[in-house]
């Protein structure tokens, strides 16, 4: 039973990243099959590399020194993080907030059954995780003929046993969040925090990991001897492949199975509570307020603003960008000094034209590029289409609507970030301000409405999870990275080929020019052929 | 007030309404009645403009859902089996949304939400989230959302599945008060009994084609509704079977 729950939980998963139209039946097709293993080996290949660099830096000083085990201990490290860190609000949907809990419990299947699925389910994406970690660094490793066949095999015993812990952490930590925020009204905004907090230290992290890097391999002995100390279970790890000891091997056996077994223990003695108990926040009482009419474009809007702020994976998932704008132009402005001495290097490089003022627009470009939420809006309409498609309000107005809450979600802090950048940067010079002001928005109007356009053509109306389109739809990974390929073009299409014509201030004119034809241009689609396609949709 | 003629819809090969034609006159109650699959809800969201046809037309007061579908949904009002709506609003939010779009002037959709949602016993919820709704409040929700602006054509999907019983008093009141004022209803059920009570009109459908339809007791005879239905729908099988 337990296998055939998992097989259907990893299908379920399976659907919601990749299946677009059940009602019609329709398969992928053999262009987007390639597009997404394009797209898998770009991502597996960036983190491999990612990995390999840190690992090379690390490997050789490590072994010298003879804390070998250290290189495996930073690897149990980032993969028990990473894997903790995606695992909770995962676990917290997966295990106690999971919609069919209550169906699954009225059929002939044991809870401890149940349970089991939707763990070893987590199971699988964690080794996902680790793999792209572990198997590199191993590789690594073995490359500078330190490996040992007992090393080896050790390395496979703890590559399977290692999500075990984080698994055990990640659902204990998803427990306490389900208890603290069933009650609360403002559910959605704790998740945000947790999520926005998660989120920094990871950027401050891994803006600093060089740094790091470098204490490591200087003070590495120092180090060292504080892990051994402080974190003895993965100490244990480390030290189990790279010196092949076997009881440190068997210690690390039982810090990863006993917690395990105890979470395991404690939850199927409870899952039928926790699965049946019925939350939720005090009732709110209705006072009769006057209320306010809207036209119709400006209540489509209210009404994706008030979707959007209402769901904490929407937010995070698709307009991360606008986070990163707030933080460049408050570095930029209260890290005036460090920001200036950037400025000076920069323009010493590359000496022609308005460099930094081109190099911070399309700074805040690229974050832009990672705002993707109009490239989702159709799709979220999901099975409430009908109600859209049955009241007199016209498509146009509809796309509009959507339009418009894409750009107050990206426009406002990108103007934000810009002109905290300009009061840092750019006070004294008009073109400078201009640019990181300009530049930004004419490339947000173009990803709002090419967004709109993509999910017109690939809308996923037939999810069970809003965070299905959002998170895993198509038309968001195309927009996303097509927008990264579109910026990393254009840098390359100057460098390579331009800069030795024209100077960059006219290059970036040049660009905001063009995009400003293409908004104009596909604004006019998206209010006739886009009109007539959203209405062609079956609700 | 409602016009189908020769309405014909096809998922892939399979025809889900074959050449179907009705019509509705204002102050009537029409019942649509048919087993699952029959082509109800296909027929409806055709109506309603949610479905694009093959072939055939639809009118509702001289307005083609095809040509003029704004002016259409101006006037009509539609109710579906399962009322999914925006789980992230209040039911006072989504009341006022749907104001909104039916451009209902600010005093008057103060006074009609507060008049169906005391009559549906809805108003302490209003300030909930849909989402804490039961699937009955959604229903209520819905009906008020839809009787809201008044419509002339009032079409629903199954409209007393979740109800409760002083709920379905309120609407079956509530309906017939618009077939009194001259509006019209278009409604799909399986509880025969009860369309045999209101309705005025009735049109039997069984796998994809008109199997009877006109005025309650043309169609019934000296029968029940149920006896005529299963008789229909028998030998409509038959046919289908054979050809």
């Amino acid at each position: 039973m337990v296998k055939k729950l998992l097989i259907i939980n990893l299908k379920a998963m399976y659907s919601s990243m990749f299946n677009r139209n059940k009602k019609k039946n329709k398969s992928m097709g053999l262009p987007v099959k390639i597009g997404i293993a394009v797209l898998a080996v770009y991502v597996v290949a960036a983190f491999a590399t990612m990995v390999v660099s840190f690992a090379i830096q690390l490997r050789d000083p490590f072994y010298n020194l003879g804390i070998g085990w250290m290189y495996f201990t930073l690897n149990s490290i980032v993969v028990f993080s990473i894997c903790v860190i995606t695992c909770i609000f995962t676990a917290q949907a997966q295990i106690f907030n999971a919609k069919d809990n209550e169906l699954l419990l009225s059929m002939p299947i044991k809870p401890s059954s149940i349970l089991l699925s939707r763990v070893l389910t987590l199971l699988v994406t964690e080794y996902i995780f680790e793999a792209l970690i572990s198997i590199p660094m191993y590789v690594v490793w073995a490359m500078g003929g330190y490996a040992t066949v007992t090393g080896t095999i050790f390395f496979v015993i703890e590559f399977l046993l290692l999500p075990l812990m984080a698994l055990a952490v990640a659902c204990l930590l998803a427990w306490i969040l389900t208890l603290v925020t069933s009650r609360m009204r403002k559910q959605n905004f704790v998740t945000l925090v947790i999520s926005v907090i998660f989120l920094v230290a990871y950027v401050w992290l891994f803006s600093n990991l060089q740094q790091y890097i470098m204490n490591l391999v200087t003070n590495g002995s120092a180090i060292a001897d504080a892990f051994r100390q402080g974190f003895p279970p993965l100490y244990y790890f480390g030290s189990a492949i790279s010196d092949g000891n076997a009881l440190h091997l068997l210690i690390f056996i039982a810090f990863a199975i006993i917690p395990f077994a105890i979470m395991i223990g404690l939850l199927s003695h409870s899952f039928i509570r926790i699965a049946t108990t019925k939350r939720g926040a005090k009732k709110r009482q209705y006072h009769v307020k006057a209320l306010k009419s809207s036209g119709h474009i400006a209540a489509v809007n209210k009404l994706e603003l008030r979707r959007y702020w209402n769901n904490t994976s929407i937010i995070l998932n698709t307009s991360l960008g606008g986070m990163f704008a707030l933080v460049i132009g408050g570095y930029l402005l209260f890290s005036r000094s460090s920001a200036l001495e950037l400025v000076a290097v920069l323009s010493a490089l590359l000496p022609d034209g308005n460099v930094i003022a081109a190099i911070v627009a399309a700074a805040f470009a690229l974050t832009a590029a990672m705002n993707v939420l109009s490239a989702a809006l159709i799709s979220l309409e999901g099975n409430r289409l009908w109600i859209l498609r049955s009241m007199p309000i016209s498509s146009r107005s509809v796309l509009l609507g959507k339009l418009a809450t894409h750009l107050e979600i990206s426009l406002i802090p990108a103007w934000i970030g810009g002109i905290l950048s300009i009061f840092a940067l750019f006070t004294k010079d008009l073109e400078g301000a201009l640019m990181v002001l300009i530049l930004p928005t004419v490339f947000i109007v173009f990803i709002g409405i090419f967004g709109l356009i993509i999910n017109l053509h690939m809308p996923k109306l037939d999810w069970t999870n809003e965070l299905q389109p959002v998170k895993h739809g198509m038309p968001v990974l195309i927009v996303m990275f097509g927008m990264f390929a579109l910026l990393a073009g254009l840098v390359l299409l100057y460098v390579f080929a331009l800069s030795s014509y024209m100077n960059i201030s006219l290059f970036v004119w040049l660009v905001v020019a063009v995009l400003v034809v293409l908004d104009i241009l596909l604004s006019y689609w998206l209010v006739t052929a886009g009109a007539r396609k959203f209405e062609a949709l079956e609700a | 007030m409602l016009d189908i003629k020769n309405l014909t819809k096809t998922f892939g090969d399979k025809k889900a309404v074959n050449d179907i034609s009705l019509h509705v006159s204002p102050g009537e109650l029409y019942g649509f009645i048919g087993h699952n699959g029959a082509g109800k809800s296909t027929t409806i969201k055709s109506v309603c403009g949610l479905l694009q046809f093959d072939s055939g037309d639809i009118t509702v007061d001289g307005h083609s859902i095809k040509t003029e579908p704004i002016e259409v949904k101006k006037i009509i009002s539609y109710l579906p089996d399962n009322p999914d709506m925006y789980e992230f609003l209040s039911g006072i939010k989504y009341l006022n949304f749907v104001a909104d779009i039916f451009s209902i002037p600010v005093e008057t959709r103060e006074e009609r939400i507060h008049k169906y949602a005391d009559l549906f016993e809805l108003t302490s919820d209003l300030a909930q989230p849909i989402s804490t709704y039961s699937h009955g409040m959604k229903q209520k929700l819905a009906l008020i959302s839809a009787l809201m602006h008044d419509p002339k054509l009032l079409i629903m999907d199954e409209p007393f599945v979740g109800l409760d019983p002083k709920a379905a008093k309120v609407m079956k009141d509530a309906m017939r008060e618009l077939t009194d004022r001259g509006g019209a209803i278009f409604f799909s059920t399986h509880v025969l009994e009860v369309a045999e009570k209101l309705c005025d009109r009735v049109a039997i459908i069984s796998h994809g084609k008109l199997a009877a339809s006109g005025k309650m007791d043309e169609v019934l005879g000296n029968e029940s509704l149920e006896d005529v239905f299963f008789e229909l729908d028998e030998a409509a099988r038959a046919e289908s079977d054979n050809g």
